[in-house]
């Protein structure tokens, strides 16, 4: 699978950490952010916007709304824009059944812990669009917990950039075990990736077995 | 409104899983969706005004097949009282074996936390001190760098991840044991790059 991300464009719900790392990771890859939301409401910005300005207009004023340039719209405006990547990185529960019908994007990836509901899932996977599961997409804090207890256990510690693309190749091996087994079984990337994950886990307990 | 059962949920997704891969098997079923161990503990704390509060912990070992436990330790106070948050902390050690299973890393899933909210409630700095040493003393004995490792989590920070394994190697005969926890500050032999990774 390829993807090129340069002149995509980019849709974030929510303005924590969790969206605004994602926003910034997408826009080094060459994407666009087109539209935002925080807790005072959703915009939608044609031209797009740097995320470092969104950020800076937030500080300033409270909210991404009114960022110049950009237009007030409702949540349901901002889930179903057209656009390349859509990010749920605010709440559980945003993507019901009616919402997943509107969609226009072709990739989410759900920064948030359980943004879509079980009933939208079927739909979006109909409309092609691929996902990239919670628990896949947050899945860098446990790695970087993961390398931290691994230094720790070496008493010997890497470097920024030596610890980032550790990370980094954890994630993408996960991402592409978890892709082909869904094109596999035809099923979609939220079961594709729990599938993987129960198989891994059945075969580490059938090696040992029950004792005592 | 009730709030739906967060670890029925999880189990449903187990139980999908399951299908797919043509796991039949009941027991086998049950097996990878309840937890090992669930440990309740009471947390009494001296507040700074004197009198005696009682808090619950909770930690959740969901499975260790592939490694130790690992998952976060929240504080927090969800709508449904003490009795949903221990179906929450279930529910989510259950994430934290899918999570380390799927990125493959030689980790199992674990999830803790005390109900309390430090965003939302008068509590002091050497009150929140006393409940985190507390709680870090009460889950001693199942927590280590082989065992269980914990991390932060809603409302945890670096200081609470010192504190846990400051009281952790000084119970353990003073051996230095930064690996039973992680997400620690820079000094405290936290890793680079933490700031990047969600």
């Amino acid at each position: 699978m390829k993807l090129n991300l340069k002149g995509a464009t980019v849709v974030l719900q929510g303005f924590g950490n969790a969206s605004t790392f994602t926003g910034e990771y997408l826009e080094k890859l060459g994407a666009k952010i087109i539209g935002v939301s925080d807790s005072k409401g959703s915009i939608s910005i044609p031209n797009g916007a740097k995320v470092s300005k969104l950020i800076e207009h937030k500080q300033k004023t409270g909210s991404v709304v009114g960022f110049p340039g950009s237009k007030k719209i409702s949540t349901e405006d901002l889930l179903t824009t057209k656009c390349d990547v859509l990010v749920p990185g605010a709440l559980e529960n945003q993507i019901n059944a009616n919402i997943a019908k509107n969609l226009k994007c072709k990739i989410i990836a759900e920064a948030a812990n359980g943004p879509t509901l079980p009933e939208a899932d079927p739909i979006i996977f109909k409309k092609n669009i691929l996902v990239i599961p919670d628990i896949l997409a947050n899945s860098g804090g446990v790695c970087i917990s993961y390398l931290e207890w691994v230094q720790n256990n070496m008493g010997y510690y890497w470097t920024f950039d030596e610890v980032a693309s550790k990370m980094e190749s954890n994630i993408t091996r996960g991402f592409k075990d978890a892709y082909a087994l869904a094109k596999k079984h035809k099923i979609d990337m939220r079961r594709a990736t729990m599938a993987l994950a129960v198989g891994r886990v059945v075969e580490a307990f059938n090696q040992k077995g029950i004792w005592p | 409104m009730a709030n739906p059962d967060p670890f029925a949920n999880a189990t449903k997704q187990v139980n999908d899983a399951c299908d797919v891969l043509g796991i039949k098997d009941k027991g086998l079923r049950e097996y990878l969706a309840i937890p090992n161990k669930v440990l309740r503990v009471k947390i009494p704390v001296k507040m700074d005004d004197g009198h005696i509060r009682i808090f619950t912990g909770f930690r959740s070992q969901h499975n260790n097949d592939r490694g130790p436990y690992k998952g976060g330790i929240r504080y927090f106070n969800p709508e449904g009282g003490v009795e949903y948050m221990e179906r929450e902390v279930m529910a989510l050690s259950s994430w934290m074996t899918w999570k380390c299973a799927i990125v493959d890393i030689p980790l199992g899933g674990g999830k803790g936390g005390i109900f309390v909210n430090p965003k939302t409630e008068k509590i002091s700095e050497g009150e929140l001190e006393r409940l985190t040493r507390g709680f870090a003393y009460k889950i001693f004995e199942i927590i280590g760098p082989g065992k269980d490792i914990p991390a932060p989590d809603v409302y945890t920070t670096g200081k609470e991840m010192t504190q846990i394994m400051d009281t952790f190697s000084k119970l353990n005969g003073n051996v230095y044991s930064p690996g039973v926890i992680t997400g620690k500050p820079i000094s405290m032999g936290g890793s680079l790059a933490r700031d990047v990774a969600t």
